[in-house]
This record gives C-alpha cells, structure tokens and sequence, in this order.
C-alpha cells in the first residue's frame, strides 16, 4: 500500500513537471507560428531546353558538317528520354555579332529556354576535342562542362556522355542509352533471339537455332540470357551468351520447360515447369542443379519474376479461375493476390525501384498496359492508344517500359516513359526484355 | 508496536508532504498555463491553430461578408458575386491553417461540402452575435486583415504554382516533400530563400528554386500590413500519381 502510493505520487510528480515544461516550451511556439501554404502537383512539363549551334575553333575546314551534327544528336538523344522540350533553332534570338562570344541569358529565357547546351570543337584530322556546356539560364549560371577528346568516330559516345551528365544534373540519373533489350523475332514459322540498343541504332543475333524460340530473360550481370526453345522437338530450357554461340540445354523435364526471372543476385533462375501435371513454378540453382518447388495448385502457375530485394515473388496463376497477378515470398509461402480490377491480368514485371508492378491486361478486348503499387493499391492504365499493349518489362532506372505493340497484325518493340508518355518504336519483334546496365 | 506507530506517523507525514507538493504544483500549473495561455488566446488569435481558429474565421468572414453588403446597399446581385468570395474563403481556410506537419487528407476534408455545411450552421448564430454586440468590430477588423492576408496567400499560391514545373513521370516515388521558409518584401519581391525541408532530390529542390524565381516578384503586400515583410513557409508537394 504504501509502495504503491509513494510511486504513484512520484509519477505524478514526474507527469505534472514534464506537463508543465511541455506547455512552457511549446506554447510560446504555437504563439510564433507562422503561415504555411501548400503547393501539390507540379504541373508536367519537360524541360525546355536550346541547343546552340557548335562553334569550330581549329583551323581545319568542318567537312563533316559537325557544327550542326552535334547539337542535331544531343537534340535527338535528349528527346529520347522523353523529359526534354527542344527549342527549335528558329526561334533563336541570339546574334553573335551583338553578343559577341559572350551569352546573354535573357535571349535564352525570352525564347522560354530554361537551359543551354553550348559547344564548340577542335577537328585536326580525325582527332577532335570536343567542349560541351550546360547553362541554367534562369541564374545565368554554368551547371555542368565537360571536355572530350579522342577520334571523329568517337562523336556518337561523346554526345551520349553529354546527355547522360544533363540528365545527371536535371534529373538526378544517368540515362539508359547501354542498355539493351532482347526480344524474340519471328522469322517464317520460326523465332530466334535477338538484342538492339534503346536507341535503335545496333541489333544483334544471339540464336540461331531454326526452331521456335521464346521468353527471353537476362542474367542479372548482362552476361547470359536464358530462354526457352522447341529446338530438340520439346520446349527445353536454355542459356546463351548474349554475344551468340552455342547456347546450353539446362532443363529438359517432359512438357513445358519455360523461361522465368533471374534472382537479383544471380544465383537462382524461376522455370515453369508442366512435370508434375500443370504448370507450376519451381526455383533453380542457375547452375542447373537443385530444383525446389513453390507452388502447389490445380490452376495454371505461369510467369514468375522477382522483387528487386529477391524476397517476393510475382507470378500469374488462374487459381481464381480468371488469370490474376499473386504475389508470394521466395520460398513460396504466404501467396496473396495482386490484382483485383480486370478479369485477365499476366505479364508482370516488378519495378528496379520495387514499388510497382507493371503488367497487362484486358480492356475493352484489347491488351493495355497497366502499373499497380506493390502492396495492390492504385493501378493506374499505362496506355489507351488502339492495338495491344503487351508483355511490359522495366528499364534498370525503372523509368521506361519496353513493350509489345501489335497493330494491322505486325508485332512490335517499343519503349515509353513508365508514364505512357513518349511512345518509342524500334523493331518487329515481341516479348522484350530489358537488360541490366552495361558497364 | 511502538515502532509501527512510529514509521505508520511518518508514512503519514510523507503521504502529506507530498500531497503538499502535488497541490502546489497544481497551483503553480494552473497560475502558469492561465498566464501563459492568456496573452496568445487575447493577442493573436490568428496564428493559433486547430478547429476554434477555423470556426472564426469562417464565422466572422460571414460576418464581414454582411458588413460589406450593408456597404453596398445597391449591389442586388451581389448574391451571386458573395457566393464566389466565399469559395475563395474555403481556399483561405485550405490554405493558410496549414501547419507543415498537416495530411494532405484534411486539405480535402475542408474542401466544399463541409465549409458549406459548417456556414451554414455558424451563418446564423454569427449574424446575431454580431447585432446585439458592437465590441466585435475590434475583431472583425483583425479578421477582416486575416481575410485580406488570406486572399494574398491564394495569389501567391496560384502565381507560385503556375511557375512549377517538372517532366511527368520522372519522380521515383509520389510522397516527395521539400519545405521553405522565404520573406515577402512589401514591394512583393522574394527574398532569403532557403530550406527548411530538403526533399533529398537536387532536382526536386531545384524545381522548387525556379519557381520561386520565376514567381519573384509577387504582387506587393496588402497596404495595411504594417510590418517590412512577410514570413512565410511554403510546402511543395509531389503528387506523382495525378498525370
């Protein structure tokens, strides 16, 4: 009894005190409370960007027309990543004879350039030193310079440099100009495996096996890609080099051996897999040893990718008897649903930034392209325009999505911002897969 | 026995020394916070926050609104023009009792339907209050300042605003916050710009720069406001997912 209340008179003591200095040091504050307001949205806007013409500051004549050919290319690579509003050179106010090497901003920011590329370059032969600017006109202040020298045929890399360190500087991220995407390219009644750059300008064979090939995945390190070929007559699980050759058989259980998602860290390779009745997904070690089964269902249990931590595990099943997007943990327990909206939902493909899933779905007959928050909340549809949108995959920054587009009966390969904004075609071709970062 | 008397006659004197103590931490409490309290509740009622504050300036605005109509005798359609101020009222009340820690769920909450609804209720308790008692016309002119100010703050904020821009699609997530602190010149020019919250994306920081740039000056301050200039803070939010 008496314990009891000398504690309970302490703590009050204790209470009442820590009461008092609250009200002490936090009304004077509210007291001195100032104004805040709110402002949400940014309204969307690229930059506004002018590139200058190039200045040549050697002697040797400019017979390649680079002058024009470098801010022709930066033009071209910045509109690229869709965050860019070029001005076009007509509307340059700049006079040279009154500015006279000097810049004078607000000829910039009256034309609504809030950016400046300036460049000049030096071309001795084939060896040319290249100088490149970035100016915020607003501040009048200079963001980023850069110096690049090396050969005439260097110029494209020299370009995409710059570009990346604008897009560095204004976007806090480097672009995604090496990297590469696979893609499977129907040739007759065949198909084989392909890569071409995210500019479109280099394609490259990586199969050649005359038979129906399928699924391309890459290998976390850019090394490998695996995938799936009816080569021997079954539909058998591969890995090639992305430089070509040979290629390995790595699994060939009876019925579908099906090419999933490589783990973050390379070591393990989801397959679904039909040998046990319908298809189910299993997880491999990539060297092609053990096999352990993770789900268990007597729907369908296809197209397995990987969280970027390699936790979670999102896959298709048709358990709920429509197709629906599941997500469960990387040994295969706790399996939840992911979508809810739409009656036909597969292809999924989990962000690099792990906070959305891309994936398509059923609209209106058509496939669209959708995204939904990890945690199942907000999707959002990507695309609308006419034709299927189909089998998105994530660019490494998570920014862009490669796609299929099928229109008049052709399938193609395009890239967009993961907004569905600047739509890209590169190729015919189907199911592309994004590479990691080449280094 | 005794020296169980004994212990249970100072047990007794600790329960009452503390019990004394209690007390007069209680006194001196209720003295303090009364002290303390009283100033803020008597000479700035404007900046105190919470839903008493919110109640009178819709109240006395409505008040205000009357005042201006017996004003202007005249104006048979102002009706229609008072229905327009007070939907900027609700913009004030959005905007200005904001504190940085807010949700941006209670900005919607004040959003129309529930102003209008809490209008209505005060509309006629504020109209008698304000018959039978003159002494309100101290306040009513505090509040008519607060109003004017109020309408500054929806200036600026659409000026400010319209000067935001960034390319859609390009933040990594759709919750990213920075807050600043600037002060308003009385020829609207800003000035001492600087951080009170970093978003932790130079980008995003920036885009809030330019469009303090883009935005300076602002309009001048209202004519009454006395002081030099005008702190303020303002919050700019991402919303990423409203393409």
């Amino acid at each position: 009894m008496m314990t009891f209340s000398r504690t309970n008179i302490k703590s009050t003591i204790i209470s009442l005190a820590v009461i008092f200095l609250l009200i002490t040091f936090l009304v004077p504050c509210q007291g001195a409370a100032k104004d805040y307001i709110d402002i949400d949205a940014p309204t969307f806007q690229k930059f506004p960007i002018a590139i200058a013409g190039f200045t040549k500051t050697g002697a040797d004549d400019d017979k390649e027309g680079l002058a024009t050919w470098f801010p022709d290319n930066l033009s071209k690579y910045l509109e690229m990543t869709g965050y860019f509003n070029i001005i076009p050179r007509k509307a340059f106010l700049e006079d040279p004879a009154r500015s006279q090497g000097k810049i004078i901003f607000s000829d910039w920011t009256t034309i609504g350039a809030d950016y400046l590329v300036k460049g000049q370059f030096r071309n001795q032969g084939r060896d040319l030193s290249v100088e490149m600017r970035l100016y915020d006109t607003l501040r009048g202040e200079l963001m980023r310079e850069k110096k690049y020298a090396g050969k005439t045929n260097d110029r494209k890399d020299m370009v995409i440099q710059f570009v990346n360190e604008i897009l560095l500087v204004l976007t806090g991220e480097r672009g995604v100009f090496n990297t590469q995407i696979a893609y499977v390219k129907k040739q007759g009644r065949n198909s084989e495996i392909r890569t071409i750059t995210f500019d479109g300008s280099a394609q490259k064979q990586v199969t050649n096996y005359n038979s129906l090939t399928l699924a391309p995945r890459w290998s976390p390190d850019g090394k490998w890609i695996s995938f799936t070929s009816y080569r021997a007559g079954n539909p058998d699980f591969y890995i090639a080099s992305q430089k070509g050759g040979a290629g390995k058989k790595i699994s060939s259980y009876p019925g579908l051996n099906l090419s999933g998602a490589w783990s973050p860290d390379g070591r393990k390779i989801l397959l679904t897999l039909s040998k046990d009745g319908n298809q189910e997904i299993y997880a491999m070690d990539s060297t092609g040893g053990y096999l352990q089964r993770l789900t268990y269902d007597y729907g369908i249990d296809v197209s397995p990718v990987w969280s970027p931590d390699g936790k979670s595990i999102a896959f298709v099943s048709s358990r709920a008897g429509s197709p629906q997007i599941y997500i469960m943990d990387s040994d295969g327990r706790n399996v939840r649903r992911l979508t809810r909206e739409g009656n036909y939902n597969t292809s999924p493909s989990w962000s690099p930034k792990g906070n959305r899933i891309a994936y398509e779905s059923i609209v209106g007959g058509v496939f669209q392209i959708f995204t939904i928050s990890a945690d199942g909340t907000n999707p959002q549809q990507v695309t609308s325009q006419g034709g299927e949108h189909k089998h998105p995959s994530w660019s490494p920054d998570g920014r862009y999505l490669a796609i299929t587009v099928k229109s008049g009966g052709v399938d193609r390969i395009a890239v967009m911002n993961a907004n569905g904004t600047n739509i890209r075609t590169l190729c015919e071709g189907s199911n592309p897969a994004w590479s990691q970062f080449f280094k | 026995m005794t020296s169980l008397h004994y212990s249970g006659g100072q047990r007794e004197q600790g329960i009452g020394l503390s019990r004394m103590i209690v007390l007069s931490l209680v006194i001196h409490l209720a003295l303090l916070s009364l002290a303390v309290f009283w100033p803020t509740r008597t000479s700035s009622p404007r900046f105190t926050l919470g839903p008493v504050y919110s109640v009178q300036l819709v109240s006395l605005s409505e008040a205000l609104l009357s005042q201006r109509q017996m004003n202007d005798p005249l104006h048979d359609l102002a009706g229609a023009s008072l229905r327009d101020q007070s939907l900027i009222m609700k913009k004030r009340v959005t905007t200005q009792t904001a504190p940085p820690i807010r949700k941006m769920e209670t900005k919607k909450n004040l959003s129309n339907p529930a102003v209008e609804k809490l209008r209505k209720k005060l509309g006629g308790k504020t109209s008698a209050t304000n018959a039978e008692s003159s002494p309100a016309a101290n306040s009513a002119a505090s509040a008519e300042a607060n109003a004017q100010l109020a309408d500054y703050y929806t200036v600026i904020w659409s000026r400010i605003k319209g000067q935001w821009h960034l390319p859609g699609g390009i933040n990594p997530k759709d919750d990213i916050e920075a807050v600043v602190q600037v002060r308003i010149m009385k020829n609207g020019a800003i000035t001492g710009i600087s951080f009170e919250k970093k978003s932790g994306l130079a980008y995003f920081d920036n885009s809030v720069l330019r469009a303090l740039k883009k935005a300076n000056p602002l309009p001048p301050l209202p004519p009454w406001y006395r002081e030099n200039g005008l702190d303020l803070g303002i919050r700019f939010l991402s919303s990423d997912l409203r393409r």
